[in-house]
């Protein structure tokens, strides 16, 4: 039996790097192909690969049926609230199960295992009408606070403060006369800072692509995220491909830019996440 | 010096269980409450803005008998296989590739892949559904030169499940090559070399040294696409261009979209919340099985 | 790194915060006379231009119009009226309002004042058992059929209006006919789609899924029988399998549909989806006799914190000479006596159509139209037996065993 994996070797390696690269990239180019042609451009054959020049006629119309700059604003703002509370809250919680001795710590950690097996979105309905009696729907809030916490990011940073965080420096601090928060705050966190912005980053995606939630929860336009414009313009009303397929890449727009600045962390905090995980 | 200790413990406790508050409560209120809440309105027959009435276990006996509960779980589990089985393998060797230690650009070639990780799962619906489009799509015509096709890729069932899945592939398989790459960096180089000097084949060396090595994230990331596969939502809704329906025969619709249906569409909140209790029960079931096997196999490894 | 880790922290955080600061300065508060009404609605209802013609004539009212998609509206209001929030001012379509009606607390009384301004079976549907009156009713979908002449002369048909609505003056059949004559002689598709066909035909009978009495009736009534037969039969000759699909405006657009069957609100939904076709359609008479597809109705929430205000807007928008001016300019057909009667409505020729007397043609539409009887499920059913056809549409099943699946869904939605 000899079997090699000689095509693992160049330049077949690097041939085979290009088609997965191509594949990747290639309906995000396609999405603004067929966002800058005429409607015609989506059904010809042979299929059009070349953009065109409507991108403005057909961004007006994008800009008809939605206020780009208020859906980036309320996404933006339900991401990014969501990220920093939800990486406060989960590094505390973390500090806490990893670091510091309390009756229950093992108890209530097991809870939380348990916690880690229920799929959240099932409660999606009873959630809505919660949210109805504390007279939140349709407001950002509504969006946010269902992820402020979460268990896979206590797990997450207990596991980066177990291994990060030795537990002589909580001694000493508290020798010192640190209070636990100071100890949490100037001591701990600063160690667990990658693992800390990986759950940042991913918050961060999972807020602004989250579609279930914000689809019945936010109900007037000016409420509408990222997600909710683009199932708008995907409806029966919009007979325009372009428009569809111009203002998903609109919505994905920061996301892209967002990697494009950050992509060496990202990559670095994925495959980081993966051994300690 | 002993009392001090002992206020020190004191305040150690207090810190613990006030860190822990934010969590619990938060937890607690947006996260138990309404699955608690779900329980209880399963019994009722009720439209949202009229009177809950109660019906006892009426909804759970209409549940067991509906064979749209049957269907849609074993579209779920379609799609969840057609997504998960292939995309875990591409990973694997993409992974292989990308360890291969003479790579040039290797930043720019994980950049690349995880690419698709970012966008959203409304997005690639969109895009998907057009390149899939039945009449004058993309790949229909490409199929075409290959002498197959056309095919229905919207009104077929297992083709659009297919399409559907390949959405996920599309976004998740640099994710979890990545995973893959990071546990395949972490293998002792130690176990090859001494393969190597045993005479073993590469390929004996892959599935003797390599598979066991990184069996705990082969199965993080199975568990972790388990839990996410079985809530598929955005895809099959934004793809099936029906709604909640899932499809002219329901042939895409899925758990979370029948329930999401027979809440909005039908205003049937109570028969939804029993699909829900359904659901969280089959989950319930899967992940622990899931987990009773990986950590025994976690065990063995030891 | 851990540089660039902390300075995109820093970056997100104050992002963040001028974002936060932004949403704080637009929802500042509005001097004090002013008045914001917010109109919720599903794309364009052609009221755009009624709104700032409302405002230039009470400077300090405002109106600001809400849209998102269809089922995302209805949905959206549905969850408003249960939490008390939304909207002032919301359309409601006509097979939503058999559910809103049967909660009439939700919504503000307009009264009988404004009834005799407007169609007895237009008025009728809005007005709860307890007699609240929920909105007031927008425009009428009586049914004719939209053709393109030059498809038609390139099928060796004839094209000019009476002749062909000859061609379906004995119903259904006449136009299944035509459709199998047509797509024999060309190769390409008659009708718009299967979806409409079905439901075109059940908008003709007054009993469609109710009875009078309220019980379901669906399973026995041979209304919808007939309207299922046609429907299937058609399939083959029908450009797409959905209405309202993209297959559907493709079909449209590209001239894979040469008849469209259309309420007076389609007409000005082909201008949208095939501007190019201008010049090429004419309007003949639907089979079948009068028959009500559409129509919707403007509401005013309990919620409001501005009800008389809203109210009034309301009934200046939908007062006769403003339904006018959307025919005129929109294409919508008024359900208010007086302009349906008017002299410029009646005598009104659309020049997209060919300068077919579209006035005309829907006002006998309406006169010899019989109203339906819904109930709150009527969507509900009516989605079903859609996506059924659609499933013989596509070869997926016999018209029989589609017809058993859909009732079966049916009695279980239903339940």
């Amino acid at each position: 039996m000899k079997i090699s994996f000689s095509w693992l070797k160049q330049p077949s390696l690097y041939g085979m790097l290009i088609i997965v690269a191509l594949l990747s990239l290639f309906p995000f180019y396609w999405m603004y192909v067929i966002g800058s042609s005429d409607n015609s451009a989506i059904a010809t054959i042979p299929p059009t690969i070349v953009p065109g020049n409507n991108w403005p006629a057909n961004f007006a119309q994008i800009t008809e049926m939605f206020n780009i700059w208020t859906v980036y604003r309320n996404s933006f703002i339900v991401a990014a609230v969501t990220a920093i509370l939800q990486v406060f809250t989960s590094t505390l919680a973390g500090f806490a199960f990893a670091k510091l001795r309390f009756r229950g710590n093992q108890a209530l950690f097991g809870v939380v295992m348990v916690f880690l097996m229920i799929p959240l979105q099932l409660g999606i309905i009873p959630l809505y009408l919660l949210m109805s009696k504390i007279g939140l729907v349709d407001t950002l809030a509504a969006l946010i606070l269902p992820y402020v916490v979460s268990v896979f990011g206590v797990f997450w940073m207990r596991q980066a403060m177990l291994s990060n965080v030795p537990s002589e420096l909580i001694d000493s601090g508290a020798v010192d006369g640190a209070g636990f928060f100071r100890i949490y705050w100037s001591l701990a966190l600063p160690l667990v800072r990658s693992s800390a912005f990986v759950l940042l980053l991913f918050t961060f995606l999972t807020a602004w692509n989250d579609f279930a939630w914000p689809l019945i929860i936010t109900q007037t336009p000016d409420n509408f995220t990222a997600q909710v414009a683009v199932s708008q313009l995907n409806s029966a009303n919009n007979p325009s491909y372009p428009s569809i397929l111009g203002g998903s890449l609109l919505m994905a727009l920061p996301l892209i830019a967002m990697f494009i600045v950050t992509a060496k962390q990202f990559v670095a905090g994925v495959m980081d996440g993966a051994v300690k995980g | 010096m002993s009392k001090a200790i002992h206020i020190s413990r004191k305040e150690e406790s207090r810190a613990g269980y006030l860190f822990l508050s934010p969590f619990f409560l938060l937890f607690g209120i947006f996260g138990l409450l309404p699955i608690i809440f779900t329980f209880y309105v399963s019994f009722f027959k009720w439209d949202l803005l009229g009177t809950q009435e109660w019906v006892g276990l009426d909804n759970y006996i209409e549940l067991v008998a509906d064979e749209r509960f049957y269907s849609s779980l074993g579209n779920t589990i379609s799609i969840f296989l057609l997504s998960s089985a292939p995309q875990l393998v591409a990973a694997l060797l993409l992974a292989l590739v990308l360890n291969n230690k003479k790579l040039r650009f290797r930043t720019f070639w994980r950049s690349v892949i995880l690419f698709p990780f970012i966008t959203s799962t409304v997005a690639v619906a969109v895009v998907f559904g057009a390149m899939f489009a039945d009449n004058g799509g993309m790949v229909n015509w490409a199929l075409g030169f290959l002498g197959v096709g056309p095919v229905p890729w919207h009104a077929d069932g297992l083709a659009g499940q297919f399409v559907i899945a390949m959405m996920v592939n599309w976004r998740w398989t640099g994710y979890n090559t990545l995973i893959f790459l990071a546990a395949l960096q972490a293998i002792p180089a130690e176990l090859y070399e001494a393969a190597e000097v045993d005479g073993a084949t590469k390929l004996s060396q892959f599935f003797n040294i390599t598979i066991p090595q990184i069996r705990p994230t082969i199965f993080f990331t199975v568990v972790t696409s388990t839990i996410g596969g079985l809530q598929i939502f955005a895809e099959p809704y934004m793809f099936s261009g029906t709604g909640y329906a899932g499809g002219s025969d329901g042939q895409f619709r899925t758990m979370t979209l029948f329930l999401f249906d027979q809440a909005f569409a039908q205003l049937r909140l109570g028969y939804s919340s029993a699909i829900a209790v359904g659901l969280f029960l089959i989950i319930a079931i899967i992940a622990g099985v899931n987990f009773l096997i990986s950590s025994k196999l976690v065990k063995a490894d030891k | 790194m851990k540089k660039a880790t902390k300075a995109s922290i820093a970056s997100v955080l104050l992002l963040a915060m001028t974002a936060v600061g932004l949403s704080g300065c637009s929802a500042a508060p509005a001097e004090e006379e002013n008045i914001t009404l917010t109109f919720g609605d599903w794309g364009d209802m052609g009221f755009k231009e009624l709104f700032t013609e409302y405002h230039n004539l009470h400077p300090n009212i405002t109106i600001v119009e809400k849209s998102s998609e269809y089922n995302k509206h209805h949905e959206g209001l549905l969850t408003a009226l249960a939490s008390g929030k939304g909207n002032d001012i919301n359309g409601v379509e006509g097979s939503w309002m058999p559910y809103f009606v049967q909660y009439p607390d939700k919504f503000l009384d307009f009264g009988t004042d404004k009834q005799a301004d407007y169609l007895d079976w237009r008025w009728n549907p809005a007005v709860a058992t307890d007699g609240t009156v929920l909105g007031l009713p927008t425009d009428v979908g009586g049914m004719a059929v939209a053709y393109r002449t030059d498809l038609f002369e390139a099928a060796g048909l004839p094209s000019d209006p009476e002749s062909v609505s000859a061609l379906w003056a004995n119903g259904w059949d006449g136009y299944l006919a035509t459709a199998k004559k047509y797509t024999d002689a060309t190769g390409k598709k008659f009708a718009d789609s299967t979806q409409s066909v079905f439901s075109g035909i059940v908008a003709q009978t007054p009993e469609q899924y109710y009875s009078a009495s309220g019980d379901y009736v669906y399973e026995t009534n041979p209304s919808v029988k007939a309207a299922w037969k046609t429907a299937t039969d058609i399939a083959p000759y029908a450009g797409s399998a959905a209405v309202f699909s993209t297959e559907w405006n493709a079909a449209i657009a590209d001239g894979n549909a040469a008849a469209v069957l259309a309420p007076a609100w389609m007409l000005t939904m082909i201008k949208g989806i095939a501007p190019k076709t201008e010049g090429k359609w004419n309007v003949a008479s639907v089979p079948g006799g009068g028959g009500n597809w559409g129509g919707s109705w403007v509401t005013v929430s309990k919620s409001s914190a501005h009800p008389e205000e809203a109210k009034a807007f309301v009934e200046w928008l939908l007062a006769p000479e403003q339904q006018k001016t959307i025919f005129l300019t929109k294409g919508n057909f008024p359900s208010a006596v007086a302009a349906l009667n008017d002299e410029a409505v009646t005598s009104y020729k659309d020049p997209f159509y060919m300068n077919a007397p579209v006035g005309q043609i829907y006002s006998s539409a309406v006169a010899t139209l019989k109203p339906a009887i819904l109930g709150p499920k009527s969507a509900s059913i009516g989605t079903s037996f859609q996506n059924a056809t659609t499933t013989v549409a596509q070869g997926k099943k016999t018209a029989d065993e589609a017809w058993a699946d859909a009732l079966a869904e049916i009695a279980k939605n239903t339940k």
